[in-house]
């Protein structure tokens, strides 16, 4: 019940050891330099760490979900804005086309996204479309055998270096939400423009842009499930892109705990080391004990979504409880460091500054209650 | 990673729902005013309740750990007081399963078995050693072919059915716990007073007494394990105690919670019902969150003792997490409720007052979180 299989340990355990031999020494300069980790990006194609659960025969690792949390846990353990960058392109890139794409779709383009050849992104979010994502305004206009693609897509992670993005539209404005449709869309497609480079708080080593569509011509072949079922699109995709937010979430909360335990015990004051004393022992142990909690949440969605199940519950429990788990823990991280905590030589300030993104994107905690509320009130006789 | 029930721990949520249903439910109103009766403890003895770990070889109901937990959070939904009777009668009956002789098995658990005793019951706590479990003063000096036990314990639960009594004294001058063993006392003993029955914030169908030993002569078969044994015996008694006593918390949130959803569906205000409010969906939300996280982690405690994994970490974070999430969903309950959920005709104001205890016996919330640190820091 609670044992990983062999495969998952192993994987795990590649993970880590890439994670800490390779990442953590440039976590620091990436965030620092905003710097996109195109060398590691390449090498964690090299390790099939880039598509996990996408079929063999697509060019994927063919691992089941439990193992792709373990491995994005690791990763986003030694650099959070590394472990974003993976998160998308499995999550939202290659989930969405494994699910609903043909064969002829998953061939052209599931099978570079799942190699790493091509780097994908996901266009939903809108300047007035966040949390209530169904406003779309971004329109598709049938021409021929094609769509011409107009609007603008905000907080579009791996924007600026992705070759594929997944693109809701509008195609039937009468329909409302039965209007909206997904498109993959070619970014070097003539009118695809990146209109702005977002200057963040946090995850600084992963690019967010805002893109601005203009007329961009998509062939209706690649319409991804059916027209005017995008939004069936998305919220499936977005109960695996939940997992994965909270993988990274945990990935944060443990980096968090694991330097605390560290400086606690080198640390003195009155004479002994802060580890000593019960103020510095009950956070470390609450830290713990929330994301030991927030590892078993997502562990479970990620089991159940590797059966095939719908897991909305489960997705945004895991999502909820382990994004705000990792704030906690980042900010008892910064705490139990006191003042070393709050300057940039010490991690648990780019910690800080990385927790808070979980919160928000791929549904804020707000939406999660929502659609928690709603399921348990559903269930309810 | 699996997290689905098998079909044996499904039959057997279903067989203890069951028994909720039939047998705890109808009184459980009862049992929140006055003290679980003789005919009922009998009843709940009867089902094997009082033995589920015990293995099918020796009489039990050779429950798994993990369906041990399943028990006792169906139990405790329905009465919380019938589930801190079992969660430590089954506690001492665990003992005795692990750390028992051949003798002491005959003599003590198989009438707990047979339900000669209704219930058993630890004798731990003192006046001035409570989180200081070590610090306990009761002495037991050698005498001719055992001991002399004297001492006064506080907070024995299940005191007023118990025929027998599990009981830490001191056999040495040895400071803290090395000192400390652990001996089988009969109620009948001479020198053995039953004290005062607590008055209690929650929880009032259960016995919680005092008692006082004076000069109990206890035969040497009586000691569990050897002389000195006796604080590492509760302590392992302890880790399997934590896992019940969160389940236990479980129950009675899960109790309040669905509860509090089935009003708000109901209760209108403001022209619609208050489940369309935001602020209602969301303290919905959290409490569904807090248990579903706490339930893994007992879950995860408990296939940790099946399996003879290192438990301590894990039972002491079950135990912090799961029972101050359910103090805290009972607590927001209320609030669901309103000035409904202050008054005793609704089982809100019931499940607040019996969680409460949750986070204070079996080791308070510090001790676990002072367990915890102890093991991260090793």
């Amino acid at each position: 019940m609670f044992e990983f299989t062999e495969e998952q340990m192993a994987v795990r355990d590649m993970a880590r050891d890439f994670a800490q031999k390779k990442v953590a020494p440039l976590a620091d300069e990436l965030d620092k330099k905003a710097r996109y980790p195109e060398e590691l990006v390449r090498e964690m194609s090299d390790l099939k760490l880039m598509g996990m659960c996408v079929e063999e025969e697509y060019g994927g690792a063919g691992m089941d979900m439990v193992s792709y949390v373990l491995a994005l846990e690791e990763v986003s353990e030694a650099c959070a804005s590394t472990g974003v960058i993976m998160s998308v392109n499995n999550s939202l890139a290659c989930e969405p086309i494994k699910r609903w794409a043909t064969v002829e779709q998953k061939k052209k383009f599931l099978v570079p996204l799942a190699t790493g050849e091509k780097l994908g992104c996901y266009c939903l979010t809108e300047p007035e479309a966040g949390s209530d994502a169904a406003a779309q305004k971004t329109r598709a206009v049938k021409k021929g055998a094609s769509f011409l693609l107009t609007g603008t897509k905000q907080f579009i992670t791996n924007g600026y270096e992705a070759d594929l993005a997944i693109v809701y539209a509008v195609t039937d404005p009468s329909k409302g939400k039965k209007g909206i449709t997904a498109f993959i869309v070619d970014t070097k497609t003539p009118g695809f423009k990146i209109a702005k480079k977002e200057r963040k708080l946090g995850i600084r080593g992963s690019s967010c842009v805002q893109i601005s569509l203009d007329q961009v011509e998509v062939p209706a072949e690649n319409i991804l499930g059916v027209e005017g079922e995008g939004l069936k699109v998305a919220l499936s995709t977005l109960e695996v892109g939940r997992i994965g937010i909270a993988a990274q979430a945990n990935g944060i909360g443990a980096a968090s705990l694991a330097c605390s335990l560290k400086y606690a015990k080198e640390r003195e004051q009155f004479g002994k080391p802060i580890a000593d004393l019960q103020a510095i022992q009950f956070m470390l142990a609450d830290m713990a004990t929330r994301l030991e909690a927030a590892r078993l949440l997502t562990y479970r969605a990620a089991a159940l979504k590797q059966q095939g199940l719908r897991t909305p519950l489960e997705s945004s429990q895991a999502k909820l409880f382990a994004s705000e788990m990792c704030m906690k823990n980042a900010w008892a991280a910064v705490q139990i460091h006191g003042g070393y905590g709050y300057i940039e030589d010490y991690i648990p300030e780019r910690l800080f500054r990385d927790a808070k993104i979980c919160e928000i994107y791929e549904g804020t905690s707000e939406v999660q209650r929502l659609v928690i509320a709603s399921t348990v009130l559903a269930q309810s006789a | 990673m699996n997290f689905s029930l098998t079909e044996e721990e499904k039959s057997i949520q279903d067989w203890a729902r069951k028994l909720s249903q039939e047998i705890v439910a109808p009184l459980a109103v009862r049992h929140s005013q006055q003290k679980l009766s003789t005919d009922y403890l009998k009843t709940i003895s009867s089902q094997g309740l009082m033995t589920l770990l015990v293995p099918e070889a020796m009489g039990g109901m050779g429950l798994s750990a993990v369906s041990f937990a399943l028990v006792m959070k169906e139990i405790s939904k329905v009465c919380g007081s019938t589930g801190v009777s079992l969660a430590v009668s089954n506690m001492i009956a665990d003992i005795l399963v692990r750390e028992g002789s051949p003798y002491q098995q005959e003599k003590f658990l198989q009438p707990l078995i047979r339900g000669e005793t209704l219930t058993a019951s630890f004798c731990l706590t003192e006046n001035s050693s409570g989180s200081d479990a070590s610090a306990l003063k009761s002495r037991a000096v050698k005498k001719g072919k055992g001991y002399e036990l004297s001492g006064e314990k506080i907070y024995v639960t299940n005191g007023a059915f118990s025929q027998f009594f599990v009981v830490m004294a001191r056999t040495s001058d040895e400071p803290g716990s090395k000192g400390v063993s652990a001996f089988l006392i009969s109620r009948d003993s001479k020198g053995v007073t039953m004290g005062k029955e607590e008055d209690k914030m929650g929880l009032t169908g259960s016995s919680t007494i005092r008692m006082s030993f004076e000069n109990v002569f206890v035969p040497e078969e009586n000691r569990i394990g050897a002389e000195g044994d006796g604080f590492k015996i509760a302590m392992r008694a302890l880790d399997g105690g934590r896992i019940s006593v969160s389940s236990q918390a479980l129950g009675i949130a899960e109790a309040s919670l669905e509860f509090g959803v089935r009003y708000a569906k109901e209760r209108e205000a403001f022209g619609k019902p208050i489940a369309d409010f935001q602020a209602i969906q969301w303290k919905i939300a959290d409490s569904a969150t807090l248990l579903a996280a706490a339930e893994l982690l007992v879950l995860q405690a408990a296939y940790l003792k099946d399996h003879q994994k290192p438990l301590t970490l894990a039972a002491s974070q079950a135990k912090v997490f799961a029972t101050e999430a359910a103090i805290r969903v009972c607590d927001e309950m209320i609030q669901v409720l309103g000035g409904y959920g202050y008054i005793r005709e609704y089982p809100v104001e019931r499940f607040y007052r019996d969680v409460r205890v949750t986070a204070l016996y079996e080791g308070t919330s510090e001790i676990q979180r002072k367990v915890i640190a102890r093991e991260l820091l090793k």
